[in-house]
């Protein structure tokens, strides 16, 4: 079967860089780090380090009315949304998104509205909730929204795969696309972290850093939680072209594995087949890949993990390659990670610049790659892999190309 | 004072004017779709704390009715 070329035709993001792309890539580029202090710290919370969003007014995007049934993490997924339809000059309502899919990624889900309402149940033994609780804080809330808000009558739901979720999703709709189902598909990921309840089970998992996320450094002492979202608008290729759509580049295939092992360290294995298949899915050989936007947590184990994986498979290219951490700057943002890493590497193809790894000092011993330390490099880039993978060995590499 | 309360929760939900808002006004003309309607009947239990069963809610169709339903329940 020949498969329909995917290209990306419009990208939005809302991280701690800023509340758009042109925010979040300026930040990228000038390998400028959004960690910092919680402010004001969480109380009886060890994390005191986060990635949180500068100067977010939710009334400066929805009315009252609209507030009421949008949790946090689904007013990061409608506005990031947005600005990807926007940016692939889409108008919200018209047919073209009237026919679309929308696959929306998320780790964690309206967990705001959960915990708010166990608080007022649990805590202050109040004996009702607020009636609009379950659509409000439902794990499907975004996809929802994001329908509503832009007019999306297709395939729409979200899908949960911790912190690959967002590839999963855009993987999920490149499939749709090439498969015929849908033309056009608004695809990423959402997650707003900053709970009490979940700030203290990401603690009790000790893998938080207090210091800053460094990955592949000798000093890392782990990874930094963040908030955000990051979307991206898929077309099929004949669909981008008819109607002279601005392509930044061709999502050209993926890799999905899972460990069947160990329910928190990653696997080589599993990372080495993910990438294999990604590569085998897109048509591309490995010495043609320029650079790895990696999973690159900051944790001791998956650092490592990862690296090894890169050298099983690339071989003697492994040394040649940029591998960066684009974490160090955004966050960890669990499920939208990795979308608004997809959001990076399309700009990174598009504009010839490799964002850093971002906080780094010296060289992990057992990370030997070039991990294009503290500062972007200018450097035409042709072909790139995106890594993900999930606790509970989830795993989903995507190849993009430049598109020509 | 019953009345300017259940108003007040009615503009709020609604989002329309206070002075639309009589006692034989129907609060769909207000308005208020199923939705609102349970959300202004979560309002009215916290306002005058009261529980008000689902059984009386299908014969809520004004404001008035919500007035005689909250004296019942009051009494």
């Amino acid at each position: 079967m020949i498969k329909r070329r995917v290209v990306i035709t419009g990208l939005g993001a809302v991280s701690g860089l800023g509340l758009n792309v042109a925010e979040f890539w300026d930040a990228l580029k000038a390998g400028r780090s959004a960690i910092k202090p919680l402010d004001p710290p969480i109380e009886g919370v060890k994390i005191s380090l986060g990635v949180t969003l500068p100067d977010y007014d939710p009334e400066k995007y929805f009315n009252t009315d609209e507030l009421s049934i949008l949790d946090r993490y689904s007013q990061l997924a409608v506005i990031a949304a947005k600005e990807a339809v926007d940016d692939a000059n889409l108008v919200c309502g018209e047919k073209i998104l009237c026919d679309a899919a929308a696959i929306i990624g998320s780790g964690c889900g309206g967990k705001h509205t959960d915990e708010a309402t166990y608080d007022q149940l649990y805590k202050q033994q109040r004996s009702r909730v607020h009636p609009l609780t379950i659509p409000k804080g439902m794990p499907s809330a975004a996809a929802s929204m994001v329908s509503f808000h832009l007019g999306i009558k297709g395939p729409a739901f979200v899908l949960a795969s911790a912190c690959a979720s967002g590839a999963h999703a855009i993987i999920q709709g490149m499939t749709m696309i090439q498969s015929g189902m849908v033309d056009v598909a608004v695809v990423g990921a959402a997650d707003t972290p900053f709970t009490y309840g979940l700030l203290k089970s990401w603690e009790a998992l000790r893998v938080a850093s207090n210091d800053t996320c460094r990955p592949f450094c000798k000093d890392r002492s782990g990874l930094v939680i963040g908030e955000g979202a990051g979307m991206l608008v898929l077309e099929s290729e004949e669909h981008a072209k008819q109607r002279g759509a601005r392509i930044y580049a061709e999502i050209a295939g993926c890799g999905m594995t899972s460990d069947a092992g160990h329910i928190t360290r990653p696997d080589v294995s599993g990372i080495v087949n993910a990438m294999t298949n990604a590569m085998n899915h897109a048509g591309i050989n490995l010495n043609e890949v320029d650079y790895i936007n990696a999973h690159g947590t900051g944790t001791q184990i998956n650092d490592v993990t990862e690296t090894e994986a890169i050298n099983r498979v690339f071989g003697d290219h492994a040394k040649k390659l940029a591998v960066s951490s684009t974490k160090s700057m955004h966050g960890h943002v669990l499920g939208a990670s990795s979308a608004m890493e997809l959001v990076a590497t399309t700009l990174a193809i598009k504009h010839g610049i490799i964002p850093p790894t971002a906080n780094f000092t010296e060289k992990d011993d057992k990370c030997n790659l070039d991990y294009v330390p503290n500062d972007a490099r200018n450097q035409k880039i042709n072909t790139v892999l995106s890594n993900s993978f999930a606790f509970g060995g989830l795993n989903a590499v995507i190849a993009l190309k430049k598109y020509t | 004072m019953t009345f300017e309360k259940v108003a007040e929760i009615i503009v709020n939900t609604a989002d329309c004017k206070i002075e639309d808002v009589r006692p034989e006004s129907e609060l769909e003309a207000l308005g208020i779709d199923s939705l609102k309607a349970i959300t202004v009947i979560f309002e009215l239990e916290e306002a005058f704390d009261v529980d008000i069963p689902n059984e009386v809610i299908p014969s809520i169709v004004t404001v008035n009715d919500i007035l005689e339903k909250l004296n019942t329940i009051q009494q």
